[in-house]
């Protein structure tokens, strides 16, 4: 009797519990679920698109500057923003601008490790064209797993430039119950294992979207041409300190890969000089364009370099009188040799490129040339925000924008991979094999030829085919600097090529005075530059990861 | 406002009709004269014997000196005494054990926070507020229509609150129908609002002459303002004969638009009565509290001014209905409405107190209104020409339930249970409007207009919406009975069971708790109380919803012992301890999403265009890991009291220690998982805090022919430690929250103002801007040659405070009565609300006359002037450290009443007449308002409240 009693009530007990457990679960309230987000194409298609959103931004991705401002070719005119740090020496493991990106670029990949474990079962297109074809759907699928492939190989490139080998982490998603305690490993092991991804992204890539819709999607020309890149990289002296050829011939053979890839070549010259080279960057993955991440159609990045006489211009990318320096004369002599080269006119004559790349003294934004002397609309000092450097940014900038009314706008695209720069990559790494005018390994072209056709489309004359390999490197590596500058390529190949010193010299400018309608020209010190050979080539590991980790070893001497 | 009367029309008839019904009904039976009333007059009966009377305690009440927990009481008569419109005010320094601090002065504000025994979590530390036993706003009563309030305190008073009692637990008890004739109240008070803590700006005049002393600490060369034009405002100000107030206009903004007094006025209208067949009680009320702003009556068709209505009502009924069954039906409702301004009252202060006393003419001469680019905000357009908000909320509460007696079966065993509902909406109604300014340009005698062009009418709103509904459910057996007349025991089990719906796609809020205790004593000398509860809510996963919250206490009341039982001094001594588990199952507050973290989260991000042209494709993220296993904090409780009345019961006091380890305070994993792991980890129940106190109530009453008095002091001591937050690893050791206060302040520690450049090229290098002369210097903490935020330390201090006291005077003689409550706090510290660095684009305070100037340097007390945007100065550092230590006179009363025989042939009972004095006097270190230190500088004013009113009993 007491027995059943006792049952009974703890019956009732359960009972209870049990439609308390059900009274207390949340009404549905349209909440997402990962098999929810995977099987709904527009979630799916979201979740591949958000990963894309991961990469590196150049128009502004150093703290809102732009990177050529951590380097010798520009200065940037907020003298408290972040990437000025870099440029005084004041960078330290605990804060440096780049520092979120070791764990940004980790998130993303975790990203990719859920998205490669759903995409065999994911839905990517709207439900009738499923019903209609579903082996539709099984297109989407192999397409992306080959770009999730690039993309991977792209997020660790980025680490690896900074800071050399990183953990490589397992392509599954980790859980926080396995060991997460995960040691660095070596940069080659790093550098084959995203030469290993973009070869596998390539197999399954087409070579160039027609479609109007996959455009911006990458291709197998982005998967070898990001391999090109990790492998010059990997053939630098960094790098690669015991100079080992082999690394230089395959690097030349990643490049010749991309250069022999139909459908790409260099725009035309014709095409640029009546363009000033926007072209390259305005118009929407043109034949030079390898792998480019589309911007907004509007002005933004005009409002930011824009010179400040212009009402809402904030001129924050000057170009220093170091790049300025770098472009030839016209015929392709060195100004500090060069006879033709005249300090009181010092832009006549020049490699027609630095008329494209920077504006000075007298170039013409929005129908008004613009006046960088001291006491002009956009000049020297002028106020807080005006150039440091006596110069703007010419290059990527719609010159027609109307900032006041902020009208005039276009569409630019931010370029991660060019042509131009396959060939530069070409240049350098069969000199390094083989000398200026040789060719071998079933490369029929030599470094000089590949250099050459970056000059000749802008009007510049042949380099002298008598140039050594030291004299060539030393053309290529200017060649490079003036053709790709502030395109993300400079604070990575002074640290390359190990020649660390060119971030230790200060910065110059170009001050103008007026008298009445003459200009008077005198280069001045703008600051100085501090870059520490002994640790500075890798950035450090934020300090906050290697006080979590103990497997997790710092680079030397931060 | 037509619409609003109308439904306060609807709403008072319905009530009357409801009240006098039941009146008349309870009426109808006759009630036999059975008790002579004993007419609580403020709260004297209350301190007379305390002992036995009943407290309200977790979903019952008992006798005070059957208790063996804590439990601290005030009956409504005593809040009475206040006469603030929020009731939570009425609590300051009445209830031992809590700290009630305003965080809103606007009228219809009711913001404010509340701590039972201190802080005890890092994260929330809100106490569970009941009102009849459910989770209700209780800020907008009329202290009329409360029969008593409890704060419960310890382990044993909390426990069948299960997982929402470790924070403490404010019980508010409405009043009930007693056996008694019909006793009518009539309760009307005026008050006079005066506005106080206001700063003191610089006139126009010395505004230039300082900032023209800032440009030139700056190092610029030539002075901003020209001698002229400094000449200029002189004149203004000195309201010379050649004065030009339109080209140097010198405006006080404060005087200009905020009235020194406003008005509130208050009526109250109760009746209660009954018979052993049935009981009411019944209130209505209305309240009217204005506010300061000027020039809020130059709209025609409306006030632009603040004010707040509120009408309350409260039917509470009981009816035998056989000798084994009763019934009751509780019905209550509020209408509040808050009229303000179009523009908020934050945004108005702001202009008040921000603006430079010579930025614009409020009116140009053309009668325009003045403004400049940088400053279109003319207090004029803001408080007259933005339109208005109106909110009308109505609340309607009714609650039905019955009570079974089953002693005719078994002794001792009642069943009650009742459920209800609560009815939640508001409407709004509205109409914003933009204003232009325009600046007189003298050079083209012409204006130039600012602001947005649409100076019409751009959004004229009325919405009518759901603001929550609640239902709720209770079950619960009770027993009593006393075998062999020493074993008493009482014995209850609950179910409880509550669900508020919020409109939208939001999870409705959820609880439920079964919960059952006993209680033993023998001889009321012994004592033993069992308590134990499982509670859940709807935020956590199943499997681990439910959590089990036992508590014990013990009790000896040692005068019932033989030695002691007739000593001629000690009257009563009570030896009580308790201990036990409770719980705070949301520790992010009842608002906010700390729900359903179980889940991972899905949501939209960043997206992407792909194509050409380009096509955007939104992002999708999993934005959140979830953690099936979270649960809520608990908390470990131990409370040691003794309770005592001496000397012939002259002399009372309650003291108590406590001790509570708070566990499983909310932590993030990602402290320590590596960023390899590539997501943000979820909350875990890792955090791990203590916190001890010491409560003491002393008091002294006596009564001697016509002269009654009684003088309580109240302290309480808190202190709070974290021990474990399972931080991340940290650059320096110093940098570990364990072993710090919660809340403890973390702050640079400054060495005074920089002398010269020689001082600052010996110091380490500070990184928040390049530093001048008469700049802070901060200490290096961390030696490592820069002072940047690495080198904030804790500093020991903490904004809560350690003291809480007060000091309660009750004086009666003959007809007069006499009362007065000083409060206060100590060991309180905060950062100067007014610590900005004048002149950055903003007006500046007197305090500028203080500032860092070369000549100056030895006495100054601010740092160096300046007009740039330079955040040195204004780090948080121990320089903008003030003591927020304060004593008030919370309230002042003194009352006169008149009763007799000639008023009871009249029919009244009695006449009360009184004058009352609300935060009168304070005394602190600082000029602003130490509850809350923006009040008046970028918030709505404190005010001083003085009142008359009258109380007639008939």
């Amino acid at each position: 009797m007491k027995n059943i009693k006792n049952i009974s009530l703890l019956i009732i007990a359960l009972l209870l519990f049990g439609a308390c457990n059900d009274f207390l679960d949340p009404e549905p309230d349209g909440r997402r679920d990962e098999a929810l987000v995977f099987s709904e194409y527009s979630y799916a298609l979201g979740f591949f698109a958000n990963i894309y959103n991961d990469l590196p931004y150049g128009f502004h991705s150093v703290d809102g500057a732009m990177e050529a401002c951590m380097t010798d070719d520009s200065e940037h005119s907020d003298q408290l923003a972040g990437v000025q740090n870099y440029n005084n020496g004041s960078w330290n493991k605990q804060s440096f601008s780049d520092s979120w990106l070791f764990s940004k670029y980790y998130t993303s990949l975790r990203k990719l490790a859920v998205f490669l474990d759903n995409v065999d079962e994911a839905k990517f297109i709207d439900p009738n064209t499923f019903n209609r074809s579903p082996e539709q759907n099984m297109v989407y699928q192999e397409r992306f797993k080959a770009e999730a492939y690039f993309l991977r190989a792209f997020f660790y490139f980025e680490m690896v430039k900074r800071f050399g080998g990183v953990p490589i982490v397992p392509e599954t998603r980790l859980e926080i119950n396995d060991e997460l305690n995960l040691p660095r490993n070596s940069f080659e092991e790093c550098v084959e294992y995203i030469v290993s991804n973009c070869d596998l992204a390539a197999q399954n890539l087409p070579v160039k979207d027609e479609v109007a819709t996959w455009i911006g999607h990458a291709t197998k020309a982005s998967a070898l041409a990001l391999k090109s890149r990790i492998l010059l990289y990997a053939a630098s002296p960094l790098n690669n300190p015991s100079n080992d050829t082999e690394k230089w011939v395959r690097a030349a053979k990643a490049a010749k890969a991309v250069i022999d890839l139909p459908g790409y070549g260099l725009v035309s010259g014709n095409e640029i000089r009546t363009t000033e080279m926007y072209e390259i960057w305005n118009n929407f993955y043109n034949k030079e364009v390898l792998f480019a991440m589309p911007y907004s159609n509007n002005n933004d990045f005009e409002f930011n370099n824009f010179p400040v006489g212009f009402q809402k211009g904030q001129g924050l990318t000057n170009p220093t009188q170091n790049l300025v320096d770098a472009f030839e004369m016209s015929n392709g002599e060195i100004i500090s040799k060069s006879s033709q080269y005249d300090a009181q006119n010092p832009y006549e004559n020049r490699d027609p490129r630095l008329s494209y790349f920077v504006g000075y003294n007298g170039s013409i934004y929005n129908d008004r040339p613009i006046e960088t002397f001291i006491g002009g609309l956009d000049g020297l000092n002028k106020d807080q925000n005006s150039t440091k450097t006596g110069y703007y940014l010419h290059k990527f900038i719609n010159v027609n924008a109307n900032l006041a009314k902020n009208t005039q706008s276009d569409r630019l695209q931010w370029i991660h991979f060019r042509y131009a720069e396959m060939l530069l990559n070409y240049a350098e790494a069969m000199n390094e094999a083989y000398g200026p005018a040789n060719t071998g390994d079933g490369l029929s072209m030599n470094s000089l030829e590949a250099s050459n056709k970056i000059r000749n489309r802008v009007g510049m004359p042949d380099l002298s085919s008598s140039l050594n390999k030291d004299q060539l490197r030393e053309k290529i590596q200017n060649e490079r600097r003036v053709e790709l500058c502030f395109e993300g390529h400079r604070a990575w190949d002074v640290r390359r090529w190990k020649k660390g010193d060119l971030f230790n010299i200060p910065i110059k400018g170009m001050r103008i005075t007026a008298n009445g309608s003459n200009f008077t020209y005198e280069v001045f010190e703008v600051e100085s530059r501090v870059f520490d050979n002994s640790k500075m080539y890798l950035m450090p590991i934020p300090q906050s990861e290697i006080l979590k980790s103990d497997a997790l070893e710092q680079n030397p001497n931060w | 406002m037509e619409k609003i009367d109308k439904s306060i029309l609807k709403i008072t008839v319905a009530l009357l009709l409801i009240t006098f019904g039941s009146s008349a009904f309870a009426q109808e039976v006759k009630a036999p004269q059975q008790e002579t009333i004993i007419q609580d007059n403020h709260g004297q009966k209350t301190i007379l014997d305390s002992l036995s009377e009943k407290v309200n305690i977790a979903f019952t009440s008992m006798q005070k000196k059957d208790m063996s927990s804590s439990v601290s009481t005030v009956k409504g008569e005593e809040l009475e005494k206040s006469i603030h419109p929020n009731l939570q005010n009425a609590f300051i320094g009445r209830l031992s054990g809590l700290s009630i601090f305003t965080s809103n002065y606007e009228p219809g504000n009711s913001g404010y926070e509340a701590y039972v025994r201190g802080l005890k979590s890092t994260e929330s530390n809100a106490p569970l507020i009941l009102v009849d036993q459910v989770e209700r706003d209780l800020s907008q009563l009329s202290a009329n229509e409360v029969e008593s309030v409890s704060v419960l305190k310890d382990a044993a008073a909390l426990a069948l609150y299960g997982s929402r009692g470790a924070n403490g637990v404010i019980l508010v008890t409405t009043k009930r129908g007693k056996v008694a004739p019909r006793l009518v109240t009539v309760d009307a008070s005026t008050s006079l609002q005066e506005t106080v803590g206001l700063r003191k700006y610089l006139n126009a005049y010395d505004f230039v002459s300082l900032y023209n002393k800032a440009w030139e600490l700056d190092g610029k060369t030539s002075a901003f303002y020209s001698p002229e034009v400094v000449e200029g405002y002189k004149n203004t100000v000195e309201n010379n004969s050649n004065a030009n107030p339109y080209l140097y206009p010198n405006n006080n903004y404060i005087d200009e638009f905020i009235n020194k007094y406003s008005y509130q006025k208050k009526v109250d209208v109760s009746m209660s009565g009954g018979n052993k067949d049935a009981r009411y009680f019944a209130l209505v009320s209305y309240l009217k509290q204005d506010g300061v702003f000027k020039y809020g009556d130059v709209n025609k068709d409306y006030s632009s001014n603040t004010n707040y209505q509120r009408f309350n009502f409260r039917s509470n009924i009981d009816i035998n209905i056989s000798s084994m069954a009763s019934a009751f039906l509780d019905m209550a409702g509020r209408i509040e409405v808050r009229h303000y301004p179009g523009r908020s009252a934050g945004d108005i202060f702001n202009s008040l107190t921000t603006t430079p006393s010579n930025a614009y003419p409020i009116f140009n001469e053309d009668g325009s209104l003045g403004g400049t680019t940088s400053f279109q905000n003319n207090p004029y357009g803001l408080i007259t020409q933005s339109g208005f908000t109106e909110t009308m909320r109505r609340l309607f509460d009714a609650t039905v339930g019955f009570k079974l007696d089953f002693t005719q079966w078994v002794n001792g065993l009642t069943f009650t249970a009742r459920s209800g509902f609560d009815f939640n909406n508001f409407k709004n109604r509205g109409l914003q409007k933009n204003f232009m300014v325009f600046q007189y340009t003298p050079a083209t005698e012409s204006y130039e207009e600012y602001g947005d062009k649409d100076y019409s009418t751009f959004g004229s709103t009325i919405t009518d919406q759901v603001y929550y509904n609640q239902m709720f459910g209770h079950a619960q057996f009770d027993y009593h009975r006393v075998f062999n007349d020493v074993h008493n025991i009482t014995a209850l089990a609950l179910f409880d069971v509550n669900k508020r719906v919020i409109p939208g796609n939001i999870p409705s809020f959820k609880n439920v708790t079964f919960g059952a205790q006993v209680n033993y004593n023998y001889a009321h000398k012994y004592f033993l109380e069992l308590i134990a509860s499982t509670t859940a809510n709807e935020a956590y996963m199943r499997g681990s919803r439910f959590g089990f919250y036992p508590a014990a206490a013990l009790g000896w009341t040692i005068t019932e012992e033989d030695f002691l039982k007739n000593n001629p001094s000690i009257d009563y001594l009570k030896l009580r301890t308790s201990f036990g588990l409770s719980g705070s199952d949301r520790p992010y507050g009842t608002d906010s999403d700390g729900r359903f973290l179980y889940f991972d989260e899905w949501s939209g991000g960043d997206g992407y265009s792909f194509g050409n042209p380009q096509d955007y494709i939104g992002g999708s993220i999993q934005s959140a890991v979830g953690n099936p296993k979270l649960r809520g904090e608990k908390a470990a409780k131990f409370n040691l009291g003794i309770d005592g009345e001496l000397m012939n019961k002259q002399l009372y006091f309650t003291t108590d220690l406590y001790y509570e380890k708070r566990s499983g305070i909310w932590v993030m994993r990602d402290a320590w998982v590596p960023a390899t792991y590539g997501a943000s980890q979820p909350l875990e129940n890792g955090g791990l805090t203590e916190s001890k106190g010491w409560e003491l109530t002393l008091g002294t009453k006596k009564t001697s022919g016509n002269f009654t008095y009684d003088v309580r002091l109240m302290a309480d001591y808190s202190k709070s430690k974290i021990l474990d937050m399972q931080e991340a690893p940290k650059l320096w050791d110093y940098q570990y929250s364990d072993g710090k206060q919660i809340r403890e302040i973390w702050t640079l520690q400054s060495q005074g103002f920089f002398a010269d450049d020689a001082d600052i090229a010996e110091h380490a290098t500070q990184t928040f801007g390049a530093v001048l002369p008469g700049d802070l210097k901060y200490t290096d903490y961390n030696e490592d040659g820069v002072v940047d935020e690495n080198d904030k330390s804790a500093s020991g201090k903490n904004s809560f405070p350690s003291w809480v006291f007060s000091l309660n005077t009750d004086i009666s003689y003959k007809q007069f009565d006499f009362s007065m409550l000083w409060q206060g706090v100590s060991d309180q510290y905060g950062y100067d609300p007014m610590y900005e660095i004048p002149f950055l684009n903003k007006n500046a305070s007197e305090n500028a006359f203080d500032a860092w100037t070369p000549e100056t340097a030895s006495t100054a007390k601010y740092p160096r002037l300046t007009t740039k945007n330079f955040t040195n100065n204004t780090q948080g550092s121990d320089f903008w450290f003030v003591n927020n230590s304060y004593v008030r006179l919370k309230n002042i009363e003194l009352g006169y009443s008149v009763s007799n025989a000639k008023l009871k042939e009249a029919g009244f009972e009695s006449i009360r007449l009184f004058i009352n004095g609300y935060n009168v006097l304070t005394l602190s270190h600082n000029s602003f308002d130490p509850e809350y230190p923006t009040a008046g500088i970028w918030q709505y004013p404190a005010s001083r409240v003085f009142s008359a009113g009258l109380n007639i009993t008939f």
